[in-house]
């Protein structure tokens, strides 16, 4: 038990810590020590991923740590570490009272995370869902002086228990149709889809749809990403995701029998509409947090097209996918928190003529945008190519194509920001106010970027060896 | 281990931009930078003549080593006589542009660097034979163009007039209205729709390429992929593909659009380089790939190519007409001239294929001129109406011998490399049975007579308005060197097209083998 769920422990002793220094630190600087200690023993963590490689194992068959919820947790440690220090100045300085629970918070959604990427048990799987959820509608509302927060608060709050609700429906009908929660027995017990239990599958992707965003159910990003703290939504706009998906494909492979075509429609559906709205709705926005949510909505989209694969490769281009899409997309949101940490805007136009006044900053967002819009020869090229090249392998050139068109218009958007940065002039002052943490994390950021855009080798050897224990 | 020709020639243009990084306060150093590190790229793709082998033909210089193995991406680069005399288009363009953009005056490290960076891709895409690679330096060749337009970019006063009875227009006015409605000015307009447009296409070229990928058996190795077997429908898909994939950058009929703006709207190095080099991308890319992998898709479809190329041909020629605009002129007729590259590709023929390489490499050196030529017209006159020119040829008689040059060229006049080229296509589409496409080139060729007779007229000749033009002077300093070796060039291979024409051919031949 100890070996398997070693990673969870340790998260369990970064959330004792921290409980622990929120008595003994003073309140002055209580944000910065806490920050700073919680980062630092993150990415011990990941250095400590080396070592975790050999603790494949089970638990009662109900919680696993294999290949898969490996690349996952390193994919949330990366996102918390990011996540973390990026908003270490933002505790500090931002929020007057629970320094310390922000942080705490945080870690308690990874733990959730982490526990729901590695359960094949239903009722774990909700549990840990939720652990996953509720403290990230806390956190969005943490900005309680700020007139959206409330609001906020109670959309994502609304959407996600009702997603949550969904799910659990979805549970008590393959519950009904199998009589079983684990998923090895529903497996091998359900050779075809009866009604329910076809019923109950649609009904769970339904709610975890929520969780990804993917088009129907994203009414609720936008706002939420307006209105919620900045370096939080960076953190918000990855890591849950990622979870989302990772349930997918456990629910894709390890659930669903063999042959699982009509599922796979309904996600080709998903992805299809997911990038065309997406894409579309970002073109008419003013604001730069709505303009990024919409375009998140559309790599949702691009992501989904390696899930509709259905095939080992599609899934492991996903995991590709989403690392790449950490860097850049947390790195987009840490820009957008600069921004507004120096003029307290965060509108489109007032990043105009930005690369006169803050010629590196500005550079980083454009290797970000290049990332974002999947333009080599930059990390996000490769994660487009790859989901790509598993769709038209899966045969599914036609949404490969509509991705790749729309594609063309996500450009358009992203070089609307670009031509803010770099084309237009603008006379008003702009002074960067960057503090420590934010540089430092952009900069992981834009070296992951560009690190993995050069040698894409290593997370592709990583996130193929992740799908190895899955069956076809 | 092999002297690596090639690397040297794609990735000099880049160590360049990379040392111009450091010289931030230092104008001077950074255009003497940029002049040296474009004549290594130069000197050697003049070189690679002299060690190429064209007795023996096919790719030579090659270099080899894999990138990614467990997809089979590999670091392949080789030249035969096509892309040879690409590279050195592409070489003389750049060390002339150069020189054409001494003047550029706010901001000029980053243009020099963005336009090296450019140029690494253009290099890149005439060298490689890996489509992966092919496709990375594409990409790269096509973005930065975005911020050198979009920031050193000339908004013009006038509004290109439109042909009438364009019923592509009437089509596309709502996108064209809201693009107007959502950039600033023609230049970012401008900017955004060539961006558009040319990814547009390149989305065609990268699911192509991936239906190719797995068709061809998991490689993107030209050489291998050449030696397969493709089923006639695929063939017929992909060519379409890359046909209209590439067809977007080489301005193919109804697609063009983006071109004429980019041309007009572009400061002088790029205008020059865009509608010298980058558009002869297009029309690289589609031979390469598109008639190179499937001869019989190629096959089926050479009517229609060739019907769009006479309609290119005839089409840009009478816009061309319609214009005020000296820039607009220049790039409409260059919709014109890359019309008589897809005809002699569509011909199929020995003669025809040799006209369309030949042409590809004479209309950029012509384009090359004519814009550097038009640049320093502007620069001087600031004004790009003809309308209000008159009679410069007393003031500027450098620059008036120049331009005429260029625009002989350009209405194929014989000595110069215009001719060849023309006549090459012309001959090509007669022995291939294409004859009504060959009347159609013909009507071109006497359109491009009226317009470039007649704008050479109203600029340099007639009368000359001391008062408004008395502070008017020639080129002078730098801005000869791309006059000088530009026009050199354009008569050499005129006088003397067995000079090219013998690369060129052991190619073709080689290429035509398949079909």
């Amino acid at each position: 038990m100890i070996k398997v769920a070693l990673i969870e422990f340790y998260i369990i002793f970064l959330m004792g810590l921290t409980f622990v220094l929120d008595f003994i630190v003073p309140e002055k600087g209580k944000g910065k020590i806490i920050g700073y200690l919680n980062s630092f023993l993150l990415l011990l963590g990941i250095f400590l991923f080396i070592f975790f490689k050999n603790f494949v194992g089970n638990y009662y068959g109900d919680f696993y740590f294999d290949e898969f919820s490996y690349a996952f947790k390193l994919l949330f440690f990366s996102a918390a570490f990011i996540g973390i220090l990026g908003s270490i100045h933002y505790v500090e300085n931002e929020l007057p009272k629970r320094k310390a629970e922000y942080y705490l918070l945080i870690l308690t959604s990874v733990l959730g995370m982490s526990i729901l990427v590695s359960s094949k048990n239903f009722l774990l799987f909700f549990v840990a869902f939720e652990l996953m959820s509720i403290p990230l509608y806390v956190l969005s509302a943490i900005r309680k002086y700020d007139q959206l927060a409330p609001e906020v608060g109670l959309k994502f709050f609304l959407v996600g228990a009702f997603s949550a609700a969904i799910m659990f429906f979805g549970i008590s009908f393959i519950y009904g149709a199998s009589g079983f929660l684990e998923f090895i027995k529903i497996k091998s017990l359900l050779s075809d889809f009866t009604p329910l239990f076809a019923a109950g599958i649609v009904l769970l992707i339904a709610g975890l749809g929520f969780k990804i965003a993917s088009f129907p159910f994203h009414s609720w990003l936008p706002d939420t990403y307006h209105g919620a703290p900045e370096p939080y939504v960076a953190f918000l706009a990855v890591a849950p995701k990622a979870a989302g998906f990772a349930a997918i494909f456990r629910i894709i492979f390890e659930v669903l029998p063999s042959d699982k075509s009509d599922i796979l429609l309904l996600i080709i559906l998903l992805s299809f509409f997911s990038m065309f709205i997406g894409n579309l709705l970002a073109l008419p926005q003013k604001n730069l947090k709505r303009l990024l949510a919409y375009s998140s909505i559309a790599h949702i989209g691009y992501i989904l097209v390696g899930v509709a694969c259905g095939t080992k490769e599609g899934f492991s281009m996903v995991i590709f996918y989403l690392f790449t899409y950490l860097f850049s997309n947390m790195g987009a949101f840490l820009f957008v928190e600069t921004v507004r940490n120096t003029i307290n805007k965060t509108d489109i136009d007032d990043v105009k003529g930005l690369s006169q006044k803050a010629p590196v900053l500005s550079l980083s967002m454009l290797i970000i945008l290049l990332s974002l819009g999947g333009i080599p020869p930059v990390a996000g090229f490769w994660a487009k190519l790859y989901v790509f090249l598993a769709g038209v392998h899966a045969g599914l050139w036609y949404l490969a194509l509509w991705g790749a068109i729309l594609t063309i218009v996500a450009l358009f958007y992203y070089l609307m920001v670009a031509k803010k940065l770099y084309i237009e002039n603008s006379d008003t002052e702009f002074k960067t106010n960057m503090p420590f943490n934010l540089k430092l994390s952009m900069i992981i950021c834009i070296a992951g970027i560009l690190y993995f855009g050069v040698f894409p080798r290593i997370l592709l050897d990583l996130s193929n060896w992740a799908v190895t224990s899955f069956v076809p | 281990m092999k002297f690596p020709f090639l690397s040297i020639i794609v990735f000099s243009p880049f160590v360049g931009a990379f040392l111009m990084l450091f010289m931030r306060r230092n104008p001077l150093l950074v255009r003497i930078t940029a002049s040296i590190f474009s004549g290594i790229s130069l000197f050697f793709s003049i070189i690679l003549f002299f060690l190429y082998d064209f007795k023996k033909g096919g790719f030579q210089f090659i270099e080899h080593i894999p990138l990614v193995k467990a997809l089979g991406i590999s670091y392949y680069l080789g030249a035969d006589g096509i892309s040879l005399s690409l590279l050195l288009l592409t070489g003389l363009i750049i060390f002339t542009g150069t020189f054409a953009s001494w003047t550029i005056p706010f901001r000029s490290q980053e243009f020099y660097i963005l336009l090296f960076v450019l140029v690494t891709g253009v290099f890149g895409v005439f060298a490689s034979l890996d489509f992966f690679i092919f496709f990375l330096f594409y990409e790269i060749a096509v973005l930065p163009m975005y911020l050198l337009i979009g920031i050193w970019g000339s908004g013009a006063d006038l509004k290109p007039k439109i042909p009438p009875n364009n019923f592509i227009q009437y089509i596309m006015r709502p996108i064209d209205t809201a693009m107007r409605n959502v950039t600033l000015g023609t230049k970012e307009y401008a900017a955004a729709k060539l961006t558009l447009y040319l990814l547009l296409g390149s989305a065609f070229i990268l699911v192509g390429m991936l239906v190719l990928y797995f068709q061809g058996g998991n490689t993107f190795s030209y050489t291998e992929l050449s030696t397969k077997y493709y089923p006639l429908e695929l063939q017929r898909i992909l060519f379409l593909t890359f046909y209209v994939g590439f067809g977007v950058l080489a301005g193919v009929f109804p697609l063009h659009t983006w071109s004429p703006d980019g041309h007009a709207a572009a400061p002088t190095a790029v205008s020059m380089l865009h509608a010298g080099v980058l558009m002869k991308l297009g029309a690289y890319g589609a031979m390469r790939w598109g008639w190179g992998l499937f001869p019989q898709g190629a096959s089926d479809f050479s009517f229609l190519v060739g019907f769009i190329a006479c309609i290119n041909i005839v089409y840009g020629a009478l816009s061309a007409m319609n214009q005020f605009d000296l820039k607009y002129i220049v790039a409409y007729s260059s919709v014109s001239h890359m019309g008589y590259v897809m005809l002699g590709l569509a011909t199929l023929h020995e003669w025809g294929v040799n006209g369309a390489v030949f042409q590809m490499f004479s209309h950029g050196i012509m384009t090359g001129l004519l814009f550097a030529l038009v640049g320093l017209v502007y620069e001087k006159s600031h004004t790009r109406d003809i309308l209000k020119m008159g009679g410069f040829g007393k003031k500027m008689p450098g620059i008036a011998t120049a331009f005429t040059i260029a625009g002989l060229t350009s209405l194929g006049l014989p000595g110069l490399s215009g001719f060849v080229a023309e006549v090459l296509v012309f001959i090509g589409a007669v022995k291939s049975g294409h004859f009504p496409f060959f009347l159609a080139a013909i009507t071109g060729t006497f359109i491009t007579a009226v317009y470039v007779l007649r704008f050479l007229k109203i600029i340099f000749y007639g009368p000359f308005d001391e008062k408004a033009w008395h502070d008017l002077s020639d080129a002078k300093g730098p801005e000869w060197v791309s006059l000088y070796i530009l026009s050199f060039t354009l008569i050499i291979f005129g006088m003397f097209p067995f000079l090219l024409v013998k690369f060129i051919d052991s190619s073709v031949i080689e290429f035509l083998s398949k079909f």
